[in-house]
């Protein structure tokens, strides 16, 4: 032990430091940072606890629905009040559409907002609404709120804004009314609005009586005739706060945190050992010659890496958590306000802590394989044997995890079955890597002395261009995996965004089914904005085998659709029509089609061959319409064609004997204003809103920061990783490019061929990295077609090209470094 | 009287292949005594490396005796010819084989430490050997600060420390310059002169000149046996 001690001190003296500890430094920095920033992103309990309750001890909902409009609900809320006289009530509605505010619903909340409920937000402009009609707005809304200005609420209630502001935990956007607002919206004549219901909101500070209180709050619902729920009711204490606190986005998604530290981590430390190969080889070679034995020849040259490695990765999670932490908490109010949960990042340490073990035993591993063979004077017949063995050994794993991943693949049911799949296919790279050299050496030409030399290299130092390769195809297979499925995400999310309308145009229909005909009440209610009375809209005429009568959307109407049952066809009356409907000028082709009594469609799909329809009815399958000639149509998305068959002239309608009524009206050439006013004159008027369909402008879709963060991160460390693997497999050259420079052989020329062999392994290794991080993917869609997939072809093309290009220049720079030092320089490269 | 410290009969070294079969030594027979410096004397690949490693245990004889030391190796364990060459008989090799995170004194005294001597008795050693080779105000030297004759010095004085009596010397001047490999074949001799039995494989006509006896090397034979020179 002494003697073991005394000489890995001996070694220690003489480690480079920094080189040894700067790789898990920043391995350790990069995983303790993420983990402890996003870790800490929910709310602390205690503050989770203050936001719902205000100190109270419960939060009750009682299983009252509370309806929209009705003049006894104050009365009912007094009664509530009366009941306990040291509780607070209010009154919240979720999904309440605010014209001109927001595109969708927003929570509605009313109470005394000078007492413990206002407590959660804060008030930045403004003050709060104290008289009925007067409303604070919390939260970013698509359109600003500006104090003093009249918003219109349900029925032909108004609203004014006195004042903004912010929610303290979740950074949501509400519309907080004094007490009495809810009373004053009045809808009439709109079915649909009568999902619009309100619930009461108790805030009680003992549940010492909660029972004759809930008796009193059944007796006051009865007074006012309110319908009682059994299953709504909702007890909230601190216990259930607790509970009900979203987990961290680690515990979360946790294959996105592990998979990048368990690769990061590991390869920092194997990094690190390899960084130091050239001089712990021969010392550990010598000690043995000279009599050591050889666990002590091997263990105490490698203690001092292992331990800067262990130095610089607890520094680096100590900063990394440090850093982390701090950015949670000067970002609080914007991440997680009012105060981040602190935290030990123990997903962080953990990962730390098995990827550091991981990383020193496969790193000192490899410094043995290299270190001892040439200590055991063993026949090369045995060398030979044992490496076949291996080789066997290796083959059967690698086929064996083919047909793991193979059937993990197939039996996918969700993403994070398909990411594990990627994961595998990594494992089946590591595997398969030795195998590459010899593939690549036999494929590549010969036909100069240069890529004959290239062609050696790559065969000779097959075990450096196996892991290089290895190191290269996991990098960008890795980050191929994590960028589509991150990609695929944003993809998911953006066609959950519905289409409303193209600029300047509104559209009217029946309850959102462009099929059907308009009510007379919406046509006569947004006719009373000019700017729609003055111009006549383009009539759809839809193909629906329904009478006139019975226009109500029912979902089992045959109706005229293409041979392959997609969507319903349309008329318009003519050309111009159609030019208003798509905003542009028809083509020659188009006009020539659709006059000559063909189809236009926007929907590829609907064709039934490149050039032509056929029509049948969607229900009896028997009754077609005959086939007609078609054009597909380049146009900005607008809802009423997004499952359309296409278009047909009216007169073609007639000649094919398709069915016609009245569907959609569609108005063209508006102002924003316009389409707003029509929102408020259907909304004064008692009708639900969504009836029209105009123009918004959706913002973008932002992924998940920590998606986001992984998949930049993910991008970054495989270019530096390939940066260093390159800098790496040209160094353990320098022998030979000594020799060869002793030969006179220029430098140019000795370049050219490591550039080439560089070039040919790091290309081959995108290639091939990239298909197995992407073709798990593509399958996965396949085998479980709800989990969304869009592949970043550009962000993986660009990444894979930087990656090769960077390879290229890191190698062109160390060969020059390498040839302009001296051949017995100490320098290391 | 002179001790013999070395004896080899009938010693061959066979390699084989797939390829091919190759004799690396061909039946040798030799007597080596104490104080001898014996010049193994042959081109590139004629074997001199080979009887060196024979002798030293490091290769295994297809057939033959060689006893060293008064013990036969054919009966020895691997174990106790790593025991024999941190005690009795030392190496000297081409590439000096010295660590370079050890100083010089540390480097020497390293068959000592592994031998689990006292550090302080190891090091008093290591200063007494480095200074048997004129390097004894070089011992906390590392080796990278040192010339490439200084440094082969130093393997000298380690493959001699522990009072080894035999030293075996692989092209010990073969990245050195004329004047350092004359210091190095005079440090040989006095070593030699003092009773030590050196052995040095060499294709440098430089060593004739120093050692007692001459043995040419070729194809793996020993010719016959060259008179000693001055």
């Amino acid at each position: 032990m002494n003697l073991y001690l005394r000489f890995a001190r001996r070694f220690a003296r003489t480690t480079p430091r920094l080189r040894s500890a700067l790789p898990s430094f920043a391995a350790a920095f990069f995983v303790l940072a993420v983990s402890s920033f996003f870790g800490s992103q929910v709310l602390a309990p205690k503050h989770a606890v203050e936001y719902r309750l205000h100190g109270f001890d419960a939060s009750y909902r009682p299983p009252v629905t509370v309806p929209l409009g009705d003049p006894g609900t104050n009365t009912f809320i007094d009664d509530i009040r009366k009941a306990d006289t040291t509780a607070t009530v209010g009154l919240m509605a979720p999904d309440m559409p605010v014209i001109g505010l927001v595109d969708d619903g927003l929570t509605y909340y009313e109470a005394e907002w000078g007492g413990p409920m206002g407590e959660s937000y804060v008030l930045d402009n403004g003050r709060w609404p104290t008289r009925p009609g007067e409303v604070l707005v919390i939260g970013n809304t698509a359109r600003t709120p500006e104090i003093g200005r009249s918003l219109q609420l349900l029925g032909k209630a108004e609203a004014t804004i006195v004042g903004t502001g912010r929610d303290k935990a979740y950074g949501g956007t509400f519309l907080l009314a004094a007490p009495g607002t809810w009373a004053t919206m009045h809808p009439t004549n709109d079915a649909s609005l009568t999902g619009v219901y309100g619930k009461v909101e108790v805030l009680l500070p003992t549940l010492d009586n909660l029972d004759d209180f809930k008796k009193s709050v059944t007796e006051a619902a009865t007074a006012a005739n309110y319908e009682m729920t059994s299953d709504a009711e909702f007890l909230m204490t601190e216990n259930v706060v607790i509970n009900l606190l979203p987990r961290p986005w680690i515990d979360r998604s946790p294959i996105l945190f592990w998979v990048p530290s368990l690769v990061i981590i590991p390869f920092a430390a194997v990094l690190t050992f390899l960084s130091q190969h050239r001089r712990i080889v021969p010392a550990i070679s010598n000690l043995v010659r000279n009599g050591a034995a050889s666990r002590l020849s091997l263990s105490a040259p490698l203690t001092p890496i292992a331990l800067w490695c262990f130095l610089g990765s607890g520094s680096g999670a100590m900063a990394g958590t440090a850093a982390g932490l701090g950015i949670a908490v000067a970002g609080a109010g914007t991440f997680a306000a009012p105060m981040p949960t602190i935290a030990i990042p123990t997903s962080g340490f953990t990962a730390l802590a098995v990827g550091m073990v991981l990383g020193i035993v496969a790193g000192a591993w490899s410094i043995a394989l290299r270190a001892l063979p040439r200590t055991k004077k063993s026949s090369r017949q045995a060398n030979i044997s044992r490496s076949n063995k291996w080789a066997t050994y290796r083959r059967i794993a690698l086929i064996a995890l083919l047909g793991m991943t193979i059937y993990w693949m197939l039996s996918s049911r969700t993403s994070w079955n398909i990411l594990q799949t990627v994961c595998l296919a990594m494992g089946i790279l590591l595997l398969a890597a030795p195998e590459v050299p010899r593939l690549l050496g036999d494929a590549l030409p010969q036909h100069q002395l240069s890529t004959i030399l290239t062609r050696n290299l790559i065969k000779k130092h097959s075990g450096q261009a196996s892991v290089f390769f290895a190191v290269i195809a996991i990098g960008i297979g890795l980050t191929a995996g994590v960028v589509t499925s991150v990609n695929s995400a944003v993809a998911a999310e953006e066609a959950k965004l519905s289409i409303t309308a193209p600029v300047g145009q509104l559209t009217l229909d029946n309850d959102g089914a462009p099929s059907y005909q308009v009510s007379p009440e919406v046509i006569e209610a947004a006719e009373k904005v000019p700017a729609l009375a003055q111009q006549q809209p383009v009539q759809l005429w839809s193909t629906l085998l329904v009478t006139a009568k019975n226009q109500k959307p029912k979902g089992d109407e045959s109706y005229v659709t293409s041979a392959n049952d997609y969507g319903v066809t349309f008329a318009v009356e003519d050309v111009e029509d159609l030019e208003r409907l798509f905003q542009r000028p028809l083509t020659d082709i188009e006009k020539a089609t659709f006059t000559s009594g063909g189809l236009i469609t926007v929907n590829p799909e609907a064709l039934t061959d490149p050039d032509s329809i056929s029509l049948k009815d969607s229900v009896n399958s028997n009754k077609t319409y005959g086939t007609i000639p078609a054009v597909i149509a380049e146009v900005e998305p607008a809802p009423w064609f997004v499952f359309t068959a296409g278009f047909v002239s009216r007169a073609t309608a007639e000649q094919l004997s398709l069915p016609q009524l009245k569907a959609s009206l569609v108005y063209t050439d508006l102002a924003e204003k316009d389409s707003q006013e029509v929102l408020r004159e259907l909304t004064h008027a008692g009708i639900n809103p969504e009836q029209a369909g105009v123009h918004y402008e959706h913002p973008p879709v932002i992924p998940d920061a920590a998606l986001l963060g992984i998949s930049s991160m993910l991008i970054i460390i495989s270019v530096s990783i390939a940066s260093l693997a390159t800098r790496g497999q040209i160094a353990g050259m320098r022998k030979w490019i000594h020799t060869l420079s002793q030969h006179g052989v220029p430098s140019q020329w000795i370049s050219r061929v490591l550039v080439r062999q560089i070039l040919v392994l790091s290309v081959t290794a995108a290639l091939v990295g990239t298909a197995a991080g992407v073709i798990p993917m593509v399958i996965g869609s396949y085998v479980v077609p709800q989990v969304p997939f869009e592949l970043p072809w550009l962000l993986i093309i660009l990444t894979a090209l930087v990656l090769c290009g960077l390879c290229a220049i890191v190698s062109w720079l160390t060969v020059r470094a390498i040839t302009q030092s001296s051949p017995v320089s100490h320098n290391r490269v | 009287m002179e001790t013999t410290q070395i004896r080899i009969q009938g010693v061959s070294r066979i390699y084989t292949s797939e390829a091919e079969t190759v004799v690396a030594v061909d039946s040798i027979d030799f007597t080596a005594q104490e104080g001898e410096f014996i010049c193994l004397h042959g081109a590139s690949g004629s074997g001199k490396t080979t009887i060196l490693n024979l002798l030293a245990g490091l290769v295994e004889p297809s057939s033959g005796e060689i006893t060293v030391a008064g013990n036969d190796l054919g009966t020895m364990s691997q174990e106790n010819k790593t025991k024999l060459r941190r005690t009795v008989v030392g190496m000297v090799h081409q590439d000096d084989a010295l660590i370079d995170e050890f100083t010089a004194v540390e480097n020497v005294a390293l068959p000592l430490e592994v031998d689990e001597t006292p550090l302080d008795v190891a090091l008093t050693a290591a200063l007494h050997e480095l200074d048997r080779v004129g390097l004894a105000d070089l011992a906390k030297r590392f080796p990278h600060q040192m010339s490439g004759g200084q440094r082969q010095r130093v393997g000298i004085a380690r493959a001699l420390i522990g009072n080894r009596k035999i030293l075996l010397a692989d092209e010990p001047t073969g990245s050195l310059d004329s004047r350092s490999a004359q210091t190095v074949y005079e440090i040989l001799s006095e070593i030699a002169a003092s009773g030590v039995l050196v052995i040095v494989a060499s294709h440098d006509p430089e060593c004739r000149k120093y050692a007692t006896r001459v043995l040419e090397v070729r194809d793996g034979s020993l010719l016959v046996p060259a008179g000693s020179a001055s």
